[in-house]
């Protein structure tokens, strides 16, 4: 072997280790979920403490998008089921079904829910979630499905650096603003209200959410998200490649609740303007699925295209709890 | 495309090496060549097909002009001002008109002569620059490229292609013009090392000061800075431009080696620097070597006494400050360093340069203050947010203090770095007019090894590649 093939092959060996032991440092968990505080996303921290550190029971939880997260009231749905049920609120801006599915096990496998509700759109996304990798553990980013999995490098590549950047956070918290002991000081609350503003630790992520967006910009994007909207864009033959990734996940969630035995319920909540049902129902087939449509027609209930706004998330919210309230009395007379 | 991502590391880079290496080992210099164009064609093209037929068209019409210049030397000096001309032009349409008809029109009123949207296409002052500098060494009377395909190779070749070193023509196409046959391990082994170490100054160093910086910047635009945070992003951008500017300089030369060409120094340790005037002798090289010959010495250069000299150093650095982009801050960025050329010059005449130790101190410390005031100009989004960072910098800021310990750990490293180490091609032994041979300041294995937990490093950024700043110019 050539003096530069075998330097090379140090060089690349060495790498190779390298990421492999960065891949590897540990890091506390509850740092991991908080350690992400831009927009929205910091909700996540509070998502960890609602599971973790907050006795109120859950008796229904949504996880969802920002659909779900400006969407639906906890109080409002607490209010129209009746008998003060403890509603919370799990949802998380972006697409991407791999983060419900970590914040699905993150619930199930340490508390006891009354029922999970998932959120559903026109179609599933194709696209892995953009923070997936940011509370996923090492073994999930590996093990993810790779086909068609567009952010699966990525998110490997990420990997190394990710578990380094939290062990530096786990070893000196305060440095990066975070904590490693819950303090209730700064806990928001077992169901805190996202429909009128999110805010997280008295920070204000988004402005008011009371504000109507303009009729015609409204129909205009939903004219325009209806023109481009590509359910297929593989050959038949490939059809079920395509939407592989979201489907391993949802089916994830499905097994899980079941083995806990966990009523799972899908919510059909999609942008202003979108069809009446999902493009493909068959996924969620053998679940209930509460749709609201009558609801998502006015104009006067949309904050932007793909947002409710707090009037309409109240109406929505409303709506939601009659449902779940009825498909728990169906429940109950059949069982009794 | 970009250096620091997936799809150039690991698909275009491997695929191009490969096919180059395997034609030139054949003696198909031609197709070699061919291989690296198209390479670059694709590099260039990656965002956008859009100005795909301004580059190539300029390359034509140059060349063109290049040969034209040449074979008919009694239309030279028409056929040269039509050069300059055409080149300004485009220049000047794409990157100045709208700033040019705002100013117009904000002295004069109207809405000015320019209204139309215009997005300034990729490396357009780079690639005009080199072909400027062409067209004036041919009419001067230096022998034009032997071939289009060579030209071409100059202009495209996608390590420099985008954002320099600005490569002079007789550095470059002897190179182009011979690829050789034989694969050199020296080369390669010395590429390699200056890409990785080039990429983790851009990945890990800059791209992580940039979240230091780019905050207190837009603070900054919004009147609302206090001291200690503007110290914090002055200082933040300050390394920040150095780290992102020189580690793209490095990748160019780097990818250049694995291909057997050579690009000139661009950094030479510039924070190191005791003087303004030794400052724009490691800062950004290629630049300053053309505005020396292609703006400061028509212009009169130093033969005209020394008032003309300093008129003149004032104009060649507004120009230089204008290269940047089309902006009053950029213009004043330019003018403050011509302005601090001229004092030192002044001082140096009347005082003489620093000898003592203590007054290297001093002097070394003024410059970098001056040079940290100018990129504070450079990087604000406006003059009022310019004045607004350089007056909480003297003390008359009201804003919150950021979180101090992790910005300053981070500023204090890369400090620590540029004031204190020797500049990667100083560490790797690079002389661009000199046989590439690794110097290893470790046992070989021991550097492999350690480029190798560096190159590891700079794979968990990859993901998220941060632009380079001097694309925007």
């Amino acid at each position: 072997m050539s003096p530069g093939a075998r330097l090379f092959g140090i060089g690349g060996f060495t790498a190779f280790t390298t990421l492999a032991l960065l891949s590897m440092v540990p890091s506390d968990r509850y740092i991991q979920w908080q350690a992400t505080r831009t927009e929205a996303f910091a909700r996540l921290g509070w998502i960890y403490e609602r599971i973790h550190f907050d006795p109120a029971p859950i008796d229904v939880a949504f996880i969802g998008t920002s659909h779900t997260m400006n969407g639906i009231d906890g109080e409002a749905v607490a209010t129209a089921m009746g008998g003060c049920p403890d509603i919370t609120n799990l949802s998380i801006p972006s697409y991407g079904r791999n983060l419900h599915w970590l914040i699905a096990r993150e619930l199930l496998e340490h508390r006891t829910v009354g029922t999970l509700v998932v959120e559903v759109v026109e179609n599933e996304t194709r696209r892995s979630h953009p923070l997936f990798h940011a509370v996923a553990r090492w073994r999930d980013i590996v093990q993810a499905p790779m086909l068609l999995n567009l952010r699966y490098l990525n998110d490997l590549a990420l990997l190394p650096l990710d578990r380094l950047l939290l062990g530096v956070k786990t070893l000196l918290p305060a440095a990066f603003g975070l904590h490693r002991r819950f303090d209730p000081a700064q806990y928001d609350g077992p169901d805190p209200d996202n429909t009128r503003m999110v805010r997280v630790h008295n920070q204000a992520f988004t402005g008011p959410r009371t504000t109507s967006e303009d009729p015609a910009a409204l129909d205009r994007d939903a004219w325009e998200e209806r023109a481009d909207k590509r359910y297929n864009m593989l050959p038949p033959a490939l059809a079920d490649l395509e939407y592989a990734v979201p489907l391993h996940y949802l089916r994830q969630i499905e097994t899980l609740a079941a083995s806990r035995h966990v009523p799972l319920v899908f919510l059909y909540l999609p942008s202003y303007g979108q069809d009446t049902t999902p493009h493909d129902p068959a996924p969620y087939a053998g679940h209930p699925m509460l749709t609201v449509s009558d609801l998502l027609t006015p104009h006067a209930a949309w904050h932007d295209f793909a947002h409710l706004n707090a009037a309409g998330a109240a109406a929505v919210s409303a709506r939601v709890g009659h449902l779940l309230a009825t498909a728990a009395r169906l429940a109950d007379d059949r069982c009794g | 495309m970009i250096f620091s991502s997936f799809e150039f590391l690991f698909a275009l880079l491997p695929l191009t090496l490969a096919g180059f290496h395997l034609c030139r080992a054949r003696g198909w210099a031609v197709a070699a060549k061919l291989v690296l164009v198209a390479a670059s064609l694709v590099f260039y093209a990656w965002s956008g097909l859009r100005f795909l037929p301004l580059v190539l068209g300029s390359v034509a019409a140059n060349y063109t002009l290049g040969a034209m210049l040449h074979a008919r030397r009694g239309l030279a000096r028409p056929l040269f001002w039509v050069g300059i001309a055409f080149n300004l032009g485009l220049l000047g349409y794409f990157k100045y008109a709208a700033f040019a008809s705002t100013n117009i029109a904000a002295l004069f009123g109207g809405d000015g002569f320019f209204t139309q949207a215009v997005i300034l296409p990729l490396a357009i002052s780079f690639f005009t620059f080199q072909q400027i500098a062409y067209l004036t060494e041919t009419y001067r009377g230096a022998p034009p490229a032997g071939s289009a395909l060579d030209y071409a190779l100059f202009i495209l070749f996608f390590p420099h292609l985008i954002a320099g070193p600005i490569t002079h023509h007789t550095e470059m196409l002897p190179q182009f013009a011979r690829p050789g046959r034989r694969f050199d391990g020296g080369c390669a082994t010395m590429g390699a090392s200056i890409l990785i170490l080039g990429l983790a100054k851009k990945t890990l160093v800059a791209d992580t000061l940039a979240t230091v910086a780019d905050p207190v910047f837009a603070a900054a635009g919004h009147g609302a800075i206090g001291p200690a945070a503007a110290w914090t992003g002055a200082l933040a951008y300050t390394f920040q431009l150095y780290f992102d500017f020189s580690g793209y300089s490095d990748m160019a030369i780097g990818l250049g080696l694995l291909f057997g060409i050579r690009f000139p120094v661009n950094f030479a340790s510039p924070y190191q620097s005791a003087s303004i005037i030794e400052f724009w002798r490691r800062w950004h090289i290629t630049l300053s070597r053309f505005l020396r010959a292609y703006v400061y010495i028509p212009l009169g250069g130093n033969r005209h006494g020394p008032l003309r000299r300093h008129v003149n150093l004032m104009l060649t650095m507004v120009v230089g400050g204008l290269w940047h982009g089309a902006g009053w801050t950029f213009v004043l960025w330019g003018a403050l360093h011509g302005s601090c050329l001229v004092v030192n010059h002044v001082w140096r005449g009347t005082f003489g340069a620093a000898t003592s130790r203590a007054g290297r101190l001093v002097a070394w410390l003024v410059t970098f203050l001056a040079v940290v005031a100018g990129w504070v100009v450079f990087r604000s989004v406006s003059m009022a947010a310019a004045g607004a960072m350089l007056a909480a910098m003297a003390g008359f800021g009201n804003g919150a203090s950021p979180d101090l310990l992790v910005s300053t750990g981070l500023i204090l490293v890369a400090a620590g770095i540029a004031f204190l180490l020797p500049d990667t091609l100083a560490l790797t032994g690079y002389a661009p007019d000199a046989a590439p041979r690794p110097r290893w300041n470790l046992p070989p294995g021991a550097s492999a090894a350690a480029l190798g937990v560096i190159a590891a490093l700079c794979f968990g950024r990859l993901p998220d590649p941060g632009v380079f700043l001097y694309f925007n110019f």
